[in-house]
């Protein structure tokens, strides 16, 4: 007996055909069914009309704003993606609206008379997609570990930069991309910069990235670190067979005329490192951290590379043009990582005289001078200058000798901030929450020490104020005893 | 004969459910766009032809049917048991169903209804539906089976969907 219309079977039905993941025998029945019987068909169209109703409502309304505009290109109105409801819906419907005139006016340009002069071009040219920037409220962005929320109210507004240079030291912390579409890999992109856009910089949330029809659903592998947008987007658009057009506020991917998928050829990806040199002034590819961090790279783009491999396996590697140029990206984006201008810090240890002591915060540009000034009234002087670093290891610069110790700032370039991270020892760490300013994170192991890290987002004109507990022992720097009841301030200095 | 200034306005009303017609024949993403781009334009061009005194939603149904049917691409994809009559009857089915509330009601009740939504299931909505991330990868993510990622989905839509008839004053 056939399933009746509001019958678990039926609903099944639906739900597999809706799913995608229908068997043919499901289909036929279920679409068997929406002939013979008016209340499934109903009951079919209720269904797909809620299954609409929900992608529309839900998601980031950019295939629903999709609208052609003449050049092959798409357009589409921004709409905020806020589960539940980002923007009014009046507000989503006359966006609606005007993304239908756009599909209007296109359709009008398209039927206009043929100009005398000129073949008429009546073909359809390949569309465009464009990627609308995605605000994510409920999730945080697939592609990148949570970072804390700076506090952002003390920052200067930037200097106007143009929007491609921007763009290019604009870091995502980082992407992870696996057998993603084109166009929803680029969509994620640009949700993360929309994510990572403290500043809140206009012509950041104006940009617009398009991508061919043709090549939207294109499956894209990419995995790297902190790298710059502009750089993901190109290694990603190569991955895809695209080029990348920059033309404010606009990004977007040309396609590139070639077979796809991509036909590999053997080549030598120790080129790559040709001719680039370490910061000692060594050859890159004679070193073989950097041949290391290579082969990383290319077995995270999918070429078959292994610890065991060897070098004469190295030299004759299937490769297509995509995961060349993504290979070559990564390792420039390496490279930019290693010369990242971070910020360095004077540090002062003081007694803590106020009762109570000064909350950790973060410190202004006014409060850093008068901070420096009061210092240099009481006659304290730096114990340290530190440079906060991207890398595991940083040289503290003490007395004239370079000790290498654990990390005691590192900085991670964020969107356009820097974010800075003092890791305080366990045991030491003056757990928070802190009100304001510089968050204090702490977590407890099994046998009950904790281990906490001060987090601040500090630009280059900032400073922060760290308050210890710590008992009698030497601590952070070589050699400096660290009474209860210090406090530790830094001081930026401008890099050099 | 309709003038085309009547267009646009006829269209904008249509359009949700149009969208939501070709979704039921199309499940790909993509190609349901260029369909119901490709239906759009035949719409404008064919405009002279539509009778006002029939639904404009029925005519563009009528429309985005035949196009499916006669695209042997999109059609390969459907049973056998898919013809105009099935297409025709689902058809009448939309009508009905848009005549019990009009869409934009629909989308005000379901923001609530989503509004209601504990986190968790509002994540996995949200990456189904907004990230359209693989069922595959949100069941792992989650640390569940595909089949029970699915099986929570519909039970999620059909809450939100009782919650939306409920909202309406419609019976469930």
């Amino acid at each position: 007996m056939p399933p009746a219309a509001h019958s678990p079977e039926f609903a099944r039905l639906v739900q597999h055909w809706l799913d995608e993941t229908a068997t043919p025998d499901e289909a036929a029945l279920l679409w068997q069914r929406v002939a013979e019987c008016p209340d499934c068909a109903r009951e079919f169209a209720a269904a797909a009309r809620f299954e609409s109703l929900l992608a529309e409502t839900v998601a980031t309304p950019a295939k629903a704003l999709f609208t052609v505009l003449p050049g092959g290109k798409e357009a589409a109105a921004p709409v905020g993606v806020k589960l539940g409801g980002s923007k009014p819906a009046h507000v989503r419907h006359l966006l609606r609206a005007a993304a239908v005139l756009a599909l209007l006016g296109w359709i009008a340009w398209l039927l206009r008379p043929a100009p005398q002069d000129s073949p008429q071009t009546a073909r359809k040219t390949p569309a465009a997609k464009q990627i609308l920037p995605q605000k994510r409220t409920l999730v945080g962005a697939a592609t990148a570990p949570s970072t804390p929320v700076p506090n952002v109210d003390k920052l200067p507004a930037l200097p106007h930069i143009p929007l491609p240079e921007r763009l290019e030291r604009f870091f995502l912390t980082s992407v992870s991309f696996d057998q993603v579409p084109l166009s929803q890999a680029l969509g994620l992109l640009q949700g993360q910069l929309q994510e990572l856009n403290y500043l809140k910089t206009a012509d950041l949330e104006r940009l617009r990235v398009t991508v061919p029809a043709e090549a939207a659903g294109r499956r894209i592998s990419f995995h790297s670190g902190p790298i710059v947008f502009l750089k993901a987007v190109r290694a990603i658009a190569a991955l895809g067979g695209c080029e990348v057009s920059v033309d404010e506020p606009t990004l977007a991917l040309i396609l590139h005329r070639e077979i796809f998928p991509q036909v590999p050829e053997r080549r030598d990806v120790r080129e790559i490192l040709a001719g680039r040199v370490n910061a000692d002034g060594s050859a890159a590819d004679s070193d073989p951290a950097r041949i290391s961090e290579l082969m990383k790279d290319a077995a995270s783009l999918g070429l078959a590379v292994t610890p065991e491999t060897t070098a004469e396996m190295l030299a004759a590697l299937l490769v297509t043009r995509g995961q060349w140029t993504a290979l070559q990206v990564l390792t420039d984006a390496r490279e930019q990582l290693r010369s990242y201008p971070a910020p360095i810090f004077q540090m002062y240890v003081e007694e803590v005289e106020e009762n109570p002591p000064q909350e950790d915060r973060v410190l202004d540009a006014e409060e850093v001078t008068a901070q420096r000034q009061a210092n240099l009234v009481r006659g304290i002087t730096p114990v340290a200058v530190v440079q906060a670093s991207v890398t595991p290891i940083i040289p503290i610069i003490m007395q004239g000798a370079q000790v290498p110790l654990q990390p005691l700032l590192t900085a991670q370039p964020v969107g356009e901030v820097v974010q800075v991270t003092a890791t305080i020892p366990a045991s030491y760490a003056s757990i928070g929450p802190a009100p304001s300013g510089v968050l204090l994170l702490g977590t407890a192991d099994a046998n009950g020490t904790l281990s906490g890290y001060a987090s601040a987002i500090l630009r280059g004109d900032q400073g922060a104020v760290l308050n210890f507990s710590a008992a009698n022992t030497a601590l952070i720097m070589a050699g400096l005893a660290v009474e209860s009841q210090m406090r530790l301030t830094l001081l930026p200095v401008m890099p050099p | 004969m309709p003038d085309h200034d009547h267009f646009l306005p006829l269209f904008l009303t249509a359009q949700p459910d149009l969208r939501a017609f070709i979704g039921a024949l199309v499940r790909d993403p993509a190609t349901r766009e260029d369909v119901f781009q490709e239906v759009a334009m035949i719409l404008w061009k064919k405009f002279d032809l539509y009778d006002p005194a029939r639904p404009f939603g029925a005519w563009a149904r009528g429309i985005a049917a035949r196009k499916v049917l006669e695209d042997r691409r999109l059609r390969s994809r459907l049973p056998e048991s898919c013809t105009a009559e099935t297409l025709e009857a689902l058809s009448v089915g939309h009508a009905k169903e848009d005549a019990e509330s009009p869409w934009h009601d629909r989308e005000k009740a379901l923001n609530y209804c989503l509004e209601l939504l504990p986190e968790r299931s509002a994540r996995f909505i949200q990456e189904r539906y907004e990230m359209r991330v693989p069922a595959d990868v949100i069941a792992l993510e989650a640390g569940i089976s595909v089949d029970a990622l699915y099986q929570t989905l519909s039970r999620l839509r059909r809450q939100l969907r009782e919650c939306v008839q409920r909202r309406l004053g419609l019976p469930s």
